[in-house]
């Protein structure tokens, strides 16, 4: 295989993962990670830093569209934001006291059931009687966004401590583990706050880019960022979330939780294997 | 559905027009310096990697197996520092512009949070400015606490 065979089916498959992270509001890494060192025996180190660089791309790569749309809730974004920041600093304190195997398959686990929940909500286009709590008032978190079907879209947001509390965890496992946080942030927005689908995986989708931020500068440090892999990587990614910001207006409610969920489980299943001692995950 | 419309009506009244007005114009705004932000990186990687690729093509004897070659540029890639990187993209070192690209794609979203500061200042929203600014902070001691350790 040649140098430019390699490159163009990195650049695909990351065209690829920047489509559907920006579709879900996941980074890619559940696509890329896997490709470079199980397909191709790249060294995990460039694989993870290729990871965090595909997150922030297809979080910036969309979130151009996604803001000038009006889908993103900026207030739930920086609010939530908060607690996964924070978290993710107090989870690199807590490094070598809590068993990472044991809590890959205990969040596997969680994101396993949390799946099967949303089996039950696969017809519902948007969330029905939700009665927007206290905090969600006092933190001017209800808002509104225009749909292409249904129109501009007034929405209730509830369980606000909730919400948080599953950032924060969703914060540590990103610090501790070093995976994203993109599927526990569209739980916390979707299944705890009940905001609409497409608000949740567009504030996720913003939200990732902030959080591998923080982080990216070790890597980059560290010199885990291997240009020859970055390169391909980046400007996939960027296509593909360009590419998927232009799809999601188009797309239900429905549409889009029939996505995630697959991909729930695929992460769930990656996860639980990496807890079992099987890797192919990253560190 | 109608009813439900209604009710989540009562519970929140609609903002005012131009207060509405605003703040869509200020995300535009963002909107706007992030797309500049993310297609600049984009050519400055896309531009490094074609760069890299033709000049590799010219050298005789550089023509190892892939797998060869994206080991020996991850070892052999020497970080440039701020001050060296601008002449080196003068020099048109390939992997100098993919290194500026990749800066420029993290500092996206940093930018994102800054602009998000001022968006909430222009609405006289100081709640949210505050928690802008906590973010913003936490950001950057994450960033300098990553300094710290690159050194040891």
């Amino acid at each position: 295989m040649t140098l430019w065979l390699f490159l163009i089916i990195v650049f695909a498959t990351s065209l690829t993962a920047g489509l559907i992270g920006a579709l879900v509001g996941i980074g890619g890494g559940i696509l890329i990670v896997p490709l470079l060192t199980i397909a191709f025996g790249i060294d995990i180190k460039y694989a993870v830093g290729a990871s965090i660089v595909c997150t922030i791309a297809t979080s910036s790569g969309a979130a151009v569209a996604y803001l000038r749309d009006h889908i993103i809730n900026l207030r739930a974004a920086m609010f939530l934001e908060v607690a996964t920041t924070i978290g993710a600093i107090s989870g690199a304190f807590l490094t070598g006291i809590l068993n990472p195997n044991f809590l890959y398959i205990l969040f596997g686990a969680v994101m396993c059931v949390s799946a099967a929940s949303q089996v039950f909500k696969f017809g519902e286009e948007l969330p029905q009687g939700v009665q927007s709590d206290a905090l969600a008032l006092r933190l001017k978190l209800p808002s509104e966004y225009p749909d292409k079907k249904l129109g501009l879209v007034r929405y209730n947001v509830t369980r606000v401590p909730l919400g948080f509390a599953i950032m924060y965890v969703a914060g540590v496992l990103s610090g501790l583990l070093g995976i994203g946080s993109g599927p526990f942030k569209v739980m916390a927005m979707d299944s705890a706050m009940r905001m609409p689908m497409k608000v949740s995986s567009t504030t996720s989708n913003f939200m990732i880019g902030v959080t591998a931020a923080a982080s990216a500068g070790v890597y980059l440090g560290r010199g885990d960022v291997n240009p020859l892999l970055v390169a391909p990587v980046a400007v996939g990614v960027l296509g593909g979330a360009l590419l998927g910001s232009r799809i999601l207006p188009n797309m239900t409610n429905r549409g889009i939780r029939k996505l995630f969920v697959p991909i729930l489980l695929l992460i769930a299943a990656q996860m639980i294997l990496k807890g079992f001692g099987v890797s192919f995950f990253g560190e | 559905m109608a009813n439900e419309t209604n009710e989540l009506n009562k519970v929140q009244p609609p903002a005012p027009i131009n207060e509405q007005r605003e703040a869509f114009d200020l995300e535009m705004l963002i909107a706007r310096v992030l797309r500049v932000g993310v297609f600049t990186s984009a050519g400055l990687l896309a531009f490094g990697l074609i760069l890299y690729l033709v000049q590799q093509a010219s050298q005789a004897g550089q023509t190892g197996d892939w797998h060869t070659t994206v080991d020996y540029v991850g070892q052999h890639n020497q970080l440039y520092m701020l001050g060296n990187l601008i002449p080196a993209l003068f020099r048109f070192e390939p992997l100098a512009f993919v290194e500026a690209g990749v800066i420029l794609l993290i500092l996206t979203p940093i930018m994102r949070v800054a602009a998000s500061v001022l968006l909430f200042a222009r609405e006289r929203d100081l709640l949210y400015v505050g928690i802008t600014i906590i973010v913003l902070a936490v950001l950057l001691v994450g960033w300098f606490a990553h300094l710290g350790r690159i050194k040891d």
